[in-house]
């Protein structure tokens, strides 16, 4: 049971720390808390199971070309319901527009895809005898995409000039423009890498929670709890709130069972919100007045 | 519809019992409509219209919040879906012994003022968006247990 616990545990906290990054990816970048992030993670798996099960392509090819799927999508998220509303950013229209996008683009995928959860092809042949077969590739496949994910991410921001450029919009846009830095740009860069980390989180949990439409307001949910939990834009906090979250639910669903699971961790994300409303490693952010 | 309620305004400050009741007489009128609902049964005109007055008490709650208390709430349907779910479960007997509907519905109200509390809690601290993800949260989980059921 502890095995279990900790194996799937962590392999779904993965996930939800992915999808807490894409949350902060798109945040840092624009300020916008995009509720599109649970749309590609539904999207990534959906996807990968279109391409590789019904198109018969090469699993390899597959996820690439999920990828690019989930790095065009977002442009299409900057560009129709991010970019409109930021002159108007303090009445959080965006709540409205990218929340209508995303449930847009769920119905499309409902319509076009079906509403039944779909088998995920196996990514990888591994002879189950192997010293690589211990464990199930469906565990360590989130892990190993969120710590690629968080070495990629930490490469870029630390020792890029790009990277740079993306902290100092993060930071302060205004002097980051009065610096002559392409903001715009800058921002449509961010929200492609934010579609690449979404979709790569759907595609790598993809075995475990299936190709299922329904995905998307679970992972917008679950993914914000890291979030909330580690503070807003902390890549860290995340990554250690996901997997936290994915123990706790997994504990959880064995002790209470699969609906009390989901309130208990409903439960603790109020109360940590009540006790904590910057998150439990955040600073108190000043209000703009 | 304000219209009325706007021309009629000042005459009903003149203070006849007349006079206050032409203002509301739009509301009355909608109301006695409501009453006579019934009367279409099941027939595809009757079904609409019930669902628009459904919509209509729907975004009456929705307006409390959102228009006079100033939160932004997404997924307020997961009121709805809380209280027609323990209503019919109430009344089926599902739970317990069968409730008569009236007292179920009653029930369901009562059930839904709970909730909104407890989803309301959050907002005396929280910023406009973690509140928007908390009711999200409520009505992902709401319909999980909905369907689980």
């Amino acid at each position: 049971m502890l095995e279990s616990i900790v194996s799937y545990g962590l392999a779904v906290g993965a996930v939800y720390a992915l999808i807490g990054i894409t949350y902060n990816v798109m945040f840092s970048a624009s300020r916008v808390f995009s509720f599109t992030a649970g749309m590609l993670g539904m999207l990534g798996g959906v996807l990968g199971a279109l391409f590789i099960n019904k198109w018969g392509l090469n699993a390899a090819l597959g996820f690439v070309l999920v990828l690019v799927c989930g790095a065009v999508l977002g442009l299409v998220t900057e560009v129709l319901t991010v970019r409109p509303v930021l002159k108007s950013i303090e009445q959080h229209l965006y709540v409205l527009s990218t929340l209508a996008f995303a449930l847009m683009v769920q119905q499309v995928t409902a319509i076009e895809f079906g509403t039944e959860a779909q088998p995920f092809p196996l990514l990888i042949p591994i002879d189950a005898n192997s010293i690589m077969g211990i464990v199930d590739q469906k565990f360590w496949l989130p892990v190993l995409a969120c710590i690629i994910t968080i070495a990629g991410l930490e490469f870029l921001y630390r020792r890029t000039l790009i990277g740079r450029a993306f902290l100092a919009i993060a930071e302060d846009s205004y002097a980051a423009r009065a610096l002559g830095l392409p903001e715009t740009r800058l921002r449509l860069a961010s929200y492609a890498i934010a579609g690449i980390i979404g979709t790569l989180a759907g595609f790598t949990g993809a075995q475990m929670l299936l190709a299922f439409f329904g995905n998307q307001s679970i992972l917008n949910f679950y993914g914000f709890v890291p979030v909330a939990l580690g503070g807003m834009g902390s890549n860290r906090g995340a990554v250690i709130g996901g997997l936290a979250l994915g123990l706790f639910q997994q504990a959880a669903n064995f002790l209470v069972g699969g609906i009390f699971a989901a309130v208990a961790v409903f439960a603790v994300f109020i109360v940590v919100l009540l006790l904590r409303p910057e998150g439990l490693a955040g600073a108190a952010a000043a209000r703009r007045v | 519809m304000t219209d009325t309620t706007a021309q009629t305004a000042p005459r009903a400050a003149g203070g006849s019992w007349l006079g206050r009741l032409e203002g509301k007489v739009s509301w009355i009128l909608l109301g006695l409509a409501g009453l006579a609902l019934p009367l279409l049964d099941d027939s595809y005109i009757g079904i609409i219209a019930q669902r628009a007055y459904i919509y209509w008490i729907l975004s009456a709650g929705l307006n409390l919040v959102v228009g006079y208390a100033g939160q932004i709430a997404i997924g307020w349907v997961s009121m709805l879906t809380l209280g027609a779910y323990s209503t019919a479960a109430l009344a089926a007997g599902r739970v317990g012994p069968e409730w008569p509907p009236y007292l179920a519905l009653a029930a369901g109200g009562l059930l839904g003022a709970v909730f909104g509390v407890i989803v309301g809690l959050p907002a005396l601290r929280l910023r406009t968006f973690y509140f928007a993800m908390t009711t999200l949260g409520f009505a992902t989980i709401v319909t999980q247990v909905a369907l689980a059921w």
